[in-house]
């Protein structure tokens, strides 16, 4: 009978195939006490699972630096510190010798222990940190109950994995070729298997309540990881209805991969930059092969979350400088670093405030502490000798702040002019046009920025005053709101007026239905995941300036956000999706 | 049997970093090393884990027990570290 389940869809895209269910096995022999005279035995158990567990970790590192960036290889570097931690073998030891626990009571106790301590703190990092203490519990755990790994090895033939969770060490262990899709029962939007989802492009759904009650391997299902569903023996309806979509989405997709080796350009020949959002140096060539005319966002965050101090100079330069080479003379822009609101970095030991994205975060940060901001500053000025690199200021919200940002950046120029250290002395500075007050003194920022961006992710929840990560005003947040593209129009019309380019990096920019409306507003850049990209440069090719320009008009006078959509779907539909068939 | 009082100054407490230093300083060392708390618990300075644990708050007062043959040398490096206070800027 057909089953379905929902959850969250973190990556796009149908996928049909025959599961393969894979548990963590957690409990297994951990409510066991021993007798006196097997205590010897139970140690040399433990200290036989430490020693596979360090043997693994290391074959998983050496793996894992070379298919993944550094944050993984740092998450179970950080592993194998708690295997050889002295508070953590020897106080399993101590319950097994004093109060004859079995190894597997001992690992659950010392590690609940710890991971219940860094449960309790306030830093979301250190938070995180917990999952790593268990993760290595349950290596050590699995190695003990003797049927470690054997499950994720099995897989021979194309699945679709369904877990309880997917760790990073699990993760590294998989034939990527052989996973056609996920789900799982833990996980939210941010977590671990959602980034590795949308790094591996395939579809996925997480948080799904219940999916491991009643399945089994070979099982056929249905994941739909843009609904966020799992729909196991579907009924033959389900499977027509799901066959015509995967058709569409077959066909579509073959139909998008031919434009993306062309520049985008409407019918009537107006030329559109279409740009990659990267956040490492591992994003460049999933860029690259879908087309990116360049780079109009690299967050650098990643750069400082995946590592444990401040990287310094010399580091963030080989970062950027990859990119100035690698994109051969097409822009690169650089965004300095935007920490504070969803993004906390441990080191910084930045003070949990109550209204974090309306507190001190990103440029405010940055000029609060000048040391971290020239540090980035001269690390992107020695790159720019190797290509064309620009600048962006995020979370500008006046003259004022881009003034003292382009003072510090005019400090870090003069540093190297005085060293003789070569850097591209055009380089341009622009600004992240994302807090409501940016967007309305646009024409006083318009004077001294060379470029604007508008960041729609923030720039939607200042206007509109609604958290996007509350789900009970989530109703609120959409960024076709007419407030919101009035703000967009006023932004796009002072940067022309002063004769400055103008683009967007947020979500709204890869939407293809919003994507008509972005040309009307005469926003030259549009900035997307790389996966959207193909499709972007196909729905430019299918309009034309004047009639964008008419529907941009009619957006502005919309009442409200239902007649936006309205107005927007059925341009889209006449002039785009039908050209599909 | 060496023994020294420090304060925490860090305005949010001994967190990850510190921490990090702290045991990587002092794991070389032969000598026994350990963080003691006004309330009596303690702690191996050369475990991330145990010095974690103890949350340490900003303010705090804690005292370093060091037993060994090189004991010397292993306090004179813990008070080089409080000294500079981990190598952060406060």
């Amino acid at each position: 009978m057909e089953k379905i389940y929902r959850g969250i869809g973190v990556s796009e895209g149908i996928c049909r195939g025959k599961t393969f269910v894979f548990r963590h096995n957690k409990n297994a022999g951990t409510s066991r006490t021993i007798s006196e005279k097997n205590v010897k035995e139970e140690i040399s158990r433990l200290e036989s699972a430490v020693r596979q567990a360090e043997k693994e970790i290391d074959g998983l590192i050496a793996k894992a630096s070379e298919s993944l960036d550094g944050s993984e290889v740092a998450v179970i570097k950080g592993q194998k510190t708690f295997l050889s931690d002295p508070a953590y073998c020897p106080a399993i030891k101590k319950l097994i010798s004093e109060k004859l626990y079995s190894a597997e009571k001992a690992v659950k106790e010392i590690t609940d222990q710890y991971a219940g301590v860094f449960e309790g703190m306030d830093n979301a990092y250190m938070r995180e940190r917990a999952t790593d203490v268990r993760d290595c519990g349950d290596r050590l755990l699995d190695y003990l109950s003797g049927s470690h790994a054997k499950l994720l090895s099995e897989i021979r033939h194309p699945v679709i994995l369904v877990a309880d969770d997917l760790s990073p060490s699990d993760t590294v262990k998989l034939d990527r070729s052989l996973i056609l899709a996920f789900a799982t029962e833990k996980g939210g939007r941010t977590s671990h298997t959602s980034v590795f989802a949308k790094s591996l492009g395939i579809p996925a759904a997480v948080g799904i309540p219940g999916l491991l009650a009643d399945v089994s391997c070979g099982e056929d299902v249905i994941l739909d990881g843009g609904r966020g569903t799992c729909i196991f023996s579907p009924q033959p309806e389900t499977v027509r209805e799901y066959n015509i979509k995967m058709e569409k989405e077959k066909r579509q997709n073959e139909l998008f991969s031919r434009f993306s080796g062309r520049p985008a350009e409407t019918k009537d020949g107006k030329r559109v930059t279409v740009v990659s959002n990267i956040g490492s140096a591992s994003d460049i060539g999933d860029s690259i092969k879908n087309g990116a005319e360049g780079v109009g966002l690299f967050r650098t965050e990643q750069i400082y979350l995946s590592s444990n101090s401040l990287p310094d100079e010399e580091t963030q330069s080989g970062i950027y400088r990859e990119a100035a080479e690698r994109y051969e003379g097409r822009q690169v822009i650089i965004r300095t670093l935007d920490i504070g609101g969803d993004k906390e970095i441990p080191y910084l030991g930045i003070r949990k405030e109550n209204n974090p994205f309306l507190g001190y975060r990103a440029i405010r940060y940055c000029l609060g502490n000048e040391e971290i901001f020239i540090t980035q500053l001269r690390a992107i000025l020695r790159a720019s000798a190797y290509g064309n690199l620009a600048i962006m200021f995020p979370m500008i919200s006046g003259v004022q702040e881009l003034r003292a940002a382009k003072k510090v950046l005019e400090k870090a120029k003069g540093q190297l002019q005085s060293q003789g250290v070569p850097f591209d002395k055009n380089i341009k500075a622009g600004i992240m046009v994302e807090i409501p007050s940016a967007a309305l003194m646009a024409d006083a920022l318009a004077e001294e920025a060379d470029f604007f961006s508008i960041g729609t992710n923030d720039l939607v929840q200042y206007t509109l005053a609604a958290d996007r990560g509350n789900e009970r005003v989530s109703y609120l947040y959409d960024y076709l709101n007419p407030a919101v593209i009035r703000l967009i129009k006023h932004t796009a019309d002072a940067a022309h007026a002063a004769g400055i380019p103008v683009g967007m990096c947020g979500a709204m920019a890869g939407d293809p239905v919003a994507e008509p409306l972005l040309i009307g507003l005469g926003l030259d850049e549009l900035s997307m995941a790389s996966g959207a990209l193909a499709q972007a440069k196909y729905t430019v090719g299918a309009l034309s300036t004047e009639s964008c320009r008419k529907l941009a008009r009619k957006a502005c006078g919309c009442k409200d956000v239902q007649q936006v959509h309205k107005l927007l779907r059925g341009y889209y539909n006449d002039n785009v999706e039908n050209r599909v068939k | 049997m060496l023994s020294k009082k420090f304060v925490i100054s860090n305005k949010y407490g001994f967190h990850l970093r510190p921490a990090q230093v702290m045991v990587e300083k002092m794991t070389p060392f032969n000598s026994s090393v350990k963080i003691k708390r006004g309330n009596g618990t303690e702690v191996d300075a050369k475990s991330l884990l145990g010095l974690m644990s103890l949350g340490l708050k900003d303010g705090e007062t804690v005292e370093a027990v060091i037993m060994g043959s090189d004991e010397m040398s292993a306090m004179k490096t813990l008070k080089e570290l409080f000294s500079s206070n981990f190598g952060e800027n406060q």
